[in-house]
């Protein structure tokens, strides 16, 4: 197979794909046709953003095709680049903040602000078709609380990444091996409104924790369809070498650990057979 | 293959001429290099030379006294060690190369005495025992301890719940076993930190009574304790393929180590035969420590104890998700989890320093 062109360092989409961008841009047309504007959402999208200016039109674009009755509300922190011109002129919902929130933290605002059943987290700097979307958001709307995305990162290799062995292993301890690798630290995923109003706003920002509380108080949590984010994002090679996000996220996953052994017993609800534990003290 | 040939020929002389002299070259040199290859393993005098130094203590031990099988071993073990001691030089924590030289100089050491014993030479420096619990298979636990019995161990403390009359014949048939009979069965790991408290040895070998292992498997673990390693491991890890094909439960293993930050130690864990632990270890966890394994394990990293592997033993198969002993061992990582979340604090020192938490308001706890 050949390869596309990349114009230059960093780029990762073939050039014509940011010709035809221009076009669109060039077009203007009002793309936020939501239907009956005094009727309440159905779905949510949200999308944090961080200098993301390069795709945020075309992401928010997507977002809004995913239901007739859709809001989108867009989370600008610390964005420079002019993101916020485009997420205002795009008809979201537009939340600003000056300073970088933090990792995910924008997941955590923007679901404060949604008034959808169903609520969609997504990033900007990863254009899905609006079809890809949907099918989470559907999952939802036929009963599932977290539809998560089907992806495992790669796994055929002796030693992985740590973020793809601390999901596949808190997915374990949870007693949910088939859940495999996937985690609502990846995007895309739709919760439900019962799943928010379990876990809370705030838990969102620690997706682990989040996604900890969910199976934990027994809500429907499953994979839906693969949408291979691994290859869709931009490899930032620079950011993990000099601020990798791994011990963050890894981080996370202990936090989730440490909430889980709170709310179960010593042993995280298993049994321990009959180990008579008295006789060698 | 052969145009590679020629390439890296004409690198090294580049005014060699080639049709005349290249092919005939090239054919030369295939012996010379299977020559150099045999010629490698510069240990072989060495080993050679323990042979004959083993045939002289042989012939001059035989001809101080009678010998039994067990006096050889002694006496082997004894003089082996001392030899090993001044003539091991650099090379001495190469196991590989200790091992035959032991196993060379005790053929040596029994050609020359005329008295033949089962034996695998380790030249330990410190007192060394090793503890098995006997599950119910007879045949399985001969094996052990045939295997136990030529290493050189102190004493084989055998820890048997409700043990048949033979299989409490065939424990007290071993020349250094102490058989520890409890009026009921208990849980193996139960059962091998009570043996691990009545051992006053320096280092202490944890074997499966199920899964017999060959006697050189078993001596590299002692061989590691010795002086060297806290808690010695099967090197699982070695072995262990790629992420998608592992089970569950090493998962669970390799995210413990991960998050205490020894990622080097892979899947390997303390909860998988065998294992050896040194006195330190022992005193500094506690003989009760083993009663799961798996917070031993973590808690051996959160007291920095030098943790290693002494090389991969294929053991009895880890408990998969559906499997009855599942919950057992996932039920372990959460009170291992507890325990290291409980000294490094609830990130386990991967902080989070970025996100902007005081926007955030209430959790729902």
């Amino acid at each position: 197979m050949r390869k596309p062109k990349f114009a230059g360092k960093g780029r990762k989409r073939p050039i014509r794909q940011a010709a035809s961008e221009q076009e669109n841009l060039d077009a203007q047309e009002p793309i936020h046709l939501t239907g009956d504007p005094w009727q309440a959402p159905k779905v949510s999208v949200i999308v944090p953003v961080m200098n993301e200016r390069r795709t945020l039109r075309r992401v928010i674009r997507e977002a809004f095709r995913v239901h007739p009755h859709t809001e989108v509300i867009v989370v600008i922190n610390g964005s420079t680049d002019g993101s916020l011109d485009i997420a205002r002129r795009s008809g979201a919902k537009v939340l600003v903040y000056d300073r970088p929130l933090g990792h995910d933290v924008g997941r955590s605002i923007g679901a404060r602000e949604a008034m959808g059943d169903i609520l969609l987290f997504i990033d900007a700097d990863m254009v899905i078709p609006a079809a890809k979307l949907r099918v989470f958001v559907d999952a939802v709307a036929r009963g599932m609380d977290v539809a998560l995305n089907d992806y495992s990162g790669p796994v055929d290799l002796p030693v992985v990444h740590g973020v793809v062995l601390a999901k596949h292993a808190l997915n374990t301890l949870l007693g949910r091996p088939d859940l495999a690798g996937a985690s609502m630290t990846a995007i895309p995923h739709a919760i439900s409104r019962r799943a928010l109003s379990a876990f809370g706003c705030s838990a969102l920002s620690v997706p682990p924790l989040a996604h900890t509380m969910a199976i934990r108080h027994g809500l429907k949590v499953e994979r839906v369809v693969p949408v291979n984010v691994g290859k869709l994002n931009p490899v930032r090679l620079k950011r993990e070498r000099t601020n990798s996000l791994e011990p963050l996220i890894v981080g996370d996953h202990l936090e989730a650990i440490h909430w889980w052994l709170k709310h179960t017993d010593f042993r995280g609800g298993y049994e321990d057979g009959f180990r008579q534990r008295g006789m060698v003290r | 293959m052969k145009k590679k040939r020629r390439s890296t020929k004409r690198a090294v002389r580049p005014s060699a001429r080639r049709r005349t002299v290249r092919p005939s070259r090239s054919r030369k040199l295939r012996p010379k290099t299977g020559a150099t290859k045999r010629r490698k393993p510069a240990a072989r005098t060495g080993t050679y030379a323990d042979y004959a130094a083993g045939a002289n203590d042989g012939a001059a031990w035989r001809g101080s006294q009678p010998g039994t099988p067990e006096m050889l071993r002694e006496a082997v073990l004894e003089s082996w060690k001392r030899r090993f001691r001044d003539t091991a030089g650099r090379r001495k924590a190469d196991w590989r190369l200790t091992l035959q030289r032991g196993k060379h100089y005790a053929a040596g050491f029994m050609q020359g005495s005329g008295v033949r014993a089962a034996i695998c030479p380790v030249p330990l420096q410190m007192k060394a025992s090793a503890v098995v619990y006997a599950g119910e298979n007879e045949t399985a636990l001969f094996q052990t301890l045939s295997q136990l019995e030529v290493l050189p161990l102190h004493e084989i403390v055998i820890v048997a719940g409700q043990p048949t009359e033979s299989l409490f014949a065939l424990a007290r048939g071993f020349g250094n076993a102490v058989v520890v009979v409890l009026p009921d069965r208990v849980d193996p790991d139960i059962g091998r930190a009570l043996g691990a408290k009545l051992t006053g040895a320096d280092t202490v070998l944890f074997v499966d009574g199920e899964q017999p292992v060959g006697s050189d498997q078993l001596a590299r673990f002692l061989w590691e304790c010795d002086g060297k390693l806290d808690v010695v491991l099967n090197d699982l890890g070695s072995r262990m393929g790629t992420f998608r094909r592992r089970k569950a439960i090493e998962r669970l293993h390799e995210f413990l180590n991960a998050s205490l930050k020894r990622e080097d130690l892979k899947i390997n864990s303390l909860s998988v035969l065998p294992f050896a632990l040194s006195r330190q270890a022992l005193d500094s966890l506690g003989a009760g420590a083993l009663s799961v394994p798996v917070k031993a394990h973590a808690l051996a990293i959160l007291k920095g104890l030098r943790i290693g592997t002494g090389g991969f033993v294929r053991g009895g198969a880890l408990p998969d998700y559906a499997d009855s002993r599942w919950k057992k061992v996932a039920g372990d990582h959460a009170e291992a989890w507890r325990e290291a979340l409980g000294v490094r604090g609830n990130r386990m020192h991967f902080a989070d320093s970025t996100r902007n938490r005081g926007l955030l308001g209430e959790w729902v706890t």
